[in-house]
C-alpha cells in the first residue's frame, strides 16, 4: 500500500553525504525517518544534500524531520541543501519559511555543483 | 452542518495514529474521483493530517472518535472535521514565526499555519460536546 512506505537511503558522493527519501514524509513516517538517521547524525556535519524527488507528500511532522538536518548543519556552521522537491511539497516548504533556512537546487546535478563550489570556497 | 446526513464522503474514525491510513486514503479517493490536481489533493490531505494528529497527540481526555466529510460544489471543496474530545479551537493560535534563524526554529506548531495559508477559510465551533472545525479550498 502506498501510504506507509517510506525509504531512506544515503548515498556519498566523494565525501558529501545526500540523504534520499522515498515515500510520503508525515506523522507516521517520520519517526522511521528519524530513527534510521539517528547514527548518521552521531557524527557533526556542516553539508548535507537532502533529495525529496521522490516524496509526494509532507506533513509538519515530515518538516520536523527535516528541520533536525537543518538544525544539525546550521550547528557546524553550514546549511542543508534540499533538491528535487516537487511543487506540491515546495508549497509547503516556503509556507514554512524554510527558505531562508536552507539552500534549495532543482535537481541533484544543481545541488552538487554548487556544494563543491561551496567546499573549495571553505 | 454537524447534523448532516452521512454520505459516501464522510468517514468515522478512532483516535489512532493507525486510523490516518484510513483518514488519508479517503481523502485520496475523494481527489481521484472528482480529478482534484495533486496541489489542491496535497493541502486537503495535509489539513486532514494535521488536524487528526492534534486530536490524538493532545485531546486530555482523549477524544472517543473523529469524524471527518468532504464535500465539493461550485469549484471549492469543503470539509468537516470533527471530534468529540477537550474543547480546543486550534484557530485561535497565533502563527509561528517562520522568519527565525535555524536555531531558534520551534520544532513544532506548523501544521495548523499550513491549514490557515493553504485553505480559503478555517472555522472553529463547539458544538454539543464536539469540536466542529470547517474548512474550505477553492480549486484552482
Amino acid at each position: 500500500m502506498f501510504f506507509a512506505a517510506m525509504n531512506v537511503a544515503i548515498e556519498y558522493v566523494n565525501d558529501l553525504p545526500i540523504v534520499i527519501v522515498n515515500g510520503r514524509l508525515d506523522t507516521v513516517t517520520a519517526p522511521a525517518f528519524d530513527a534510521h538517521l539517528g547514527p548518521f547524525l552521531a557524527t557533526p556535519r556542516p553539508r548535507i544534500l537532502l533529495d525529496l524527488s521522490q516524496v509526494g507528500y509532507i506533513s509538519s511532522a515530515g518538516l520536523r524531520s527535516v528541520l533536525q538536518l537543518v538544525k544539525h548543519t546550521a550547528a557546524k556552521g553550514g546549511r542543508l541543501g534540499l533538491f528535487g522537491a516537487q511543487p506540491a511539497i515546495m508549497e509547503v516548504i516556503e509556507i514554512s519559511g524554510f527558505p531562508t533556512l536552507v539552500d534549495l537546487y532543482p535537481d541533484r546535478e544543481a545541488a552538487l555543483a554548487a556544494s563543491k563550489v561551496e567546499s573549495k570556497g571553505a | 452542518m454537524v447534523g448532516m446526513q452521512l454520505n459516501p464522503a464522510t468517514i468515522r474514525l478512532q483516535p489512532a495514529l493507525d486510523d490516518l491510513v484510513r483518514l488519508v486514503d479517503a481523502v485520496e479517493s475523494f481527489a481521484a474521483e472528482h480529478g482534484l490536481r495533486p496541489a489542491d489533493a496535497h493541502a486537503l490531505t495535509l489539513a486532514a493530517e494535521e488536524l487528526f494528529a492534534n486530536t490524538v497527540k493532545h485531546s486530555q481526555p482523549p477524544a472517543g472518535y473523529v469524524e471527518f466529510t468532504l464535500g465539493l460544489a461550485d469549484g471549492v471543496v469543503t470539509a468537516v472535521y470533527i471530534d468529540d474530545g477537550a474543547p480546543f479551537d486550534p484557530t485561535a493560535r497565533a502563527a509561528p514565526d517562520t522568519t527565525l534563524p535555524a536555531e531558534l526554529r520551534p520544532i513544532g506548531g506548523l501544521g495548523i499555519y499550513f491549514i490557515q495559508r493553504t485553505m480559503q477559510s478555517f472555522a472553529y465551533e463547539r458544538l454539543d460536546g464536539r469540536n466542529v472545525l470547517r474548512f474550505t479550498r477553492k480549486l484552482a
